[in-house]
């Protein structure tokens, strides 16, 4: 049997035959409402109206299923079945499989209408269909999606077919033999084609592609951020997904710790960490969702690896910052990296400052035990060079491309920072906050490339934070961190203030205060990131009690500042 | 044997029970210093310009990334500010909390126009950032790192 089908032809029959079942129930009920005399005639239109409706979905089927076979997009297909009879729906699945993978109508658990208008969405892209109720947009695919973990799961296993945007999605995941300018010439190719696909697409196209293949572009250089916080959306539905389930385990297990054999309660604590930590990602997850936050990079495995967008890049745009966290930092507490970063922006003149919070990958999970080694940052660095070559494009691309780049690093961050230069991080100011150092084999500035020849770098640590013991160490291949970053050459060093309450930030606790909102140190950051006047250090006032008793040297005391900064103005 | 193993399992779980509520104690101790400070800054917000909106209220970890570093108020509110608003916030806004003890800040002003005052008082700290131009201000602030 030979049968030709042409989607848009089929949609606009179903739109059409839609409207008119409404408007012969919808006429026949007014007439027999008007009339004053009975009009039996009227009688069967009311079935007539129900059944031509009962034709739409079996249209959209069709139509449906015609997209799925169109892997060359002109908008129609031609097929030979065996035999007189076939069944549509049994081919659509079979070529929905095709199109998107081995056993993708299954994993969706959809079936009937919500299996058409899902498939009718994702194969619309790049084709010039009707106006369709059947359709859906971007923003109730994403709402489809997120009440849907069991689709989003299935879409994180679609692999692109054909020959349209998923095709060419495919071509950009190949492995590739070699190339004559090196690796690094294909993978930077690669960006601009990606960016080439999806600004090719009209907007609602390009986020639907996104979401069709989120395990792909969620993470893909060269994909504009917004499409990339689409895919992610889909991936983050998988992880809360994933996480709720965890959360219930660790929970069940955490009860039956209460009342197993170990009746000391020795185990009784030994999830509430866990639990927590769960807890946490659980509801990051759902604020994400919730709030449609940019996330421009995720990955939720181990201790987590996540970007996050905080405004768009618009018009407005004069700077961009991006944070980088330290020890400590995973998942389950990026929120507080998140909230740091939206002090910077929320203070700054509305969509004058985008900040960006960024924790690509692992980060040291002990200050002694984990901090001191240098293999985080040596994984890290590139990364994020790789993500600031993205936020280039991107800036590049967008109705601000003069905005200027700040890249910030606290504490065991600082030294990603650091690392990241050297593998040609893009950045017109680079920030180290009571940083580790200036990243591991970089003594000065000969160590740094080429290209890190006009970035202007600031250096704040308070007197005192005993990050300053390690600062300027290193042992070995893979202990310490470099330079000092206070006296880098040609880093501009930056006072850090006194506290809140106007009592001096030093010793211990400098290192966790100079985030304080409007804190002397805070305001430095900000200037950073706006481009601003900066204070430049103050050195320290101390006082030098006399000896001990027995000769022993006393600590000194610091009691004010010896001097005063200079005003530098950024720009 | 029994008795001891009794007191031992009493001992164990008042410990346990002890560490759940120092974190208890912790949120709401952070939770009453944010209360006092969102006060504070909802008040200046208010003497310097009109329809206050909240654009951020949590409290947060005082180091990024460290959840067990204390909690920190970050609370920013925005409010739309008359001609003439950032020379009263450097003059008579600033006097008055001045004489109410605040210690007072002015910032050099930005070369986009955008004025900066900030306050600091015991632990609390307040800032307002005002940029006419955009008829805005940004009113922010904390109480302090309470750990």
């Amino acid at each position: 049997m030979h049968v030709e089908l042409e989607q848009r032809a089929l949609l606009t029959a179903a739109a059409t035959a839609d409207t008119l079942a409404r408007d012969i129930s919808g006429g026949a009920a007014r007439t027999a409402a008007a009339s004053p005399v009975s009009l039996p005639s009227l009688s069967p239109m009311a079935a007539k109206a129900r059944w031509l409706s009962e034709q739409v979905p079996m249209l959209e089927q069709l139509a449906a299923l015609a997209l799925m076979l169109d892997t060359d997009a002109d908008g129609q297909v031609a097929i030979d079945l065996p035999g007189d009879t076939w069944d549509p729906a049994v081919l659509l699945e079979q070529s929905a499989d095709q199109r998107f993978g081995p056993g993708f109508v299954d994993a969706t658990g959809l079936g009937g209408e919500e299996l058409t208008t899902l498939l009718l969405t994702l194969g619309s892209v790049g084709q010039d269909l009707p106006d369709s109720s059947a359709v859906m947009t971007p923003d109730q695919l994403r709402t489809f999606v997120i009440d849907h973990p069991q689709v989003a799961r299935a879409l994180q296993q679609t692999r692109p077919a054909g020959s349209g945007p998923g095709a060419v999605l495919y071509g950009l995941t190949l492995p590739f033999m070699t190339a004559p300018g090196g690796g690094a010439e294909v993978w930077e190719q690669r960006r601009l084609e990606a960016r080439e696909l999806f600004e090719g697409l009209s907007p609602d196209d390009a986020a639907i592609l996104a979401m069709t293949y989120p395990s792909i572009v969620g993470n893909l250089p060269g994909v504009p951020f917004a499409n990339r916080a689409d895919a992610n959306t889909v991936n983050v539905v998988v992880a809360l997904d994933d996480e709720q389930a965890e959360l219930a385990d660790l929970r069940e297990r955490h009860e039956h710790n209460q009342h197993d054999w170990d009746f000391l309660g020795m185990n009784n604590d030994d999830l509430e960490g866990p639990i927590e930590d769960a807890e946490d990602r659980v509801a990051l997850y759902r604020s994400i969702l919730a709030d449609d936050r940019q996330i421009v990079y995720f990955d939720p495995s181990g201790d987590g690896s996540i970007a996050e967008l905080h405004a768009p890049i618009d018009p407005r745009t004069q700077n961009v910052g991006v944070l980088v966290p330290g020890t400590g930092s995973d998942l389950s507490n990026f929120q507080g990296t998140a909230d740091r970063s939206l002090t910077f922006q929320d203070n700054a003149p509305p969509g004058s400052l985008a900040m960006i919070s960024w924790m690509g990958g692992d980060l040291p999970d002990d200050i002694v035990q984990d901090a001191p080694f240098a293999n985080y940052s040596v994984d890290l660095g590139p990364r994020l060079a790789d993500f600031s070559r993205d936020l280039a494009l991107e800036i590049e691309h967008s109705a601000a491309p003069d905005a200027q780049v700040t890249v910030a690093g606290h504490s065991y961050g600082g030294a990603v920072v650091g690392r990241s230069e050297l593998s040609g991080l893009v950045a017109d100011r680079v920030l180290h906050i009571e940083s580790a150092g200036m990243g591991h084999d970089i003594e000065g500035p000969g160590d740094l490339p080429d290209s890190q020849g006009d970035v202007d770098r600031y250096s704040m640590t308070a007197p005192g934070d005993v990050i300053g013991l390690i600062q300027g160490t290193q042992a070995g291949d893979n202990i310490g961190h470099g330079a000092d970053p206070d006296s880098f050459d040609g880093t501009v060093r930056l006072h850090t203030g006194n506290k809140v309450d106007g009592s001096l930030n030093t010793g211990v606790g400098s290192h966790t205060s100079v985030f304080q909102e409007h804190s002397d140190a805070w305001q430095n950051m900000f200037e950073v990131f706006t481009g601003g006047t900066v204070e430049t250090y103050r050195s320290p006032d101390y006082y030098y009690p006399p000896p001990g008793p027995y000769g022993s040297p006393s600590m000194p005391v610091q009691v004010g500042w010896e001097d005063d900064g200079e005003r530098i103005d950024i720009e | 044997m029994r008795r001891v193993i009794g007191a031992f399992a009493v001992v164990v779980l008042m410990v346990s029970g002890c560490g759940k509520e120092n974190g208890m104690d912790l949120q709401e101790r952070a939770e009453a210093r944010a209360v006092e400070a969102r006060g504070h800054i909802d008040q200046l917000a208010r003497s310097v310009g009109t329809d206050l909106v909240v654009r951020q209220n949590s409290l947060t970890d005082c180091v990024p990334g460290q959840d067990d570093s204390g909690l920190d108020l970050v609370y920013t509110v925005h409010v739309t500010v008359e001609p003439g608003a950032a020379d009263r916030l450097r003059g008579e806004i600033a006097d008055r909390l001045a004489a109410e003890g605040w210690t007072v800040k002015q910032d050099p002003e930005h070369e986009s126009g955008l004025v900066s005052v900030r306050f600091q008082k015991d632990t609390f700290t307040m800032g307002a950032k005002v940029s006419e131009a955009d008829h805005w201000a940004a009113i922010g602030g904390s109480g302090g790192c309470v750990r």
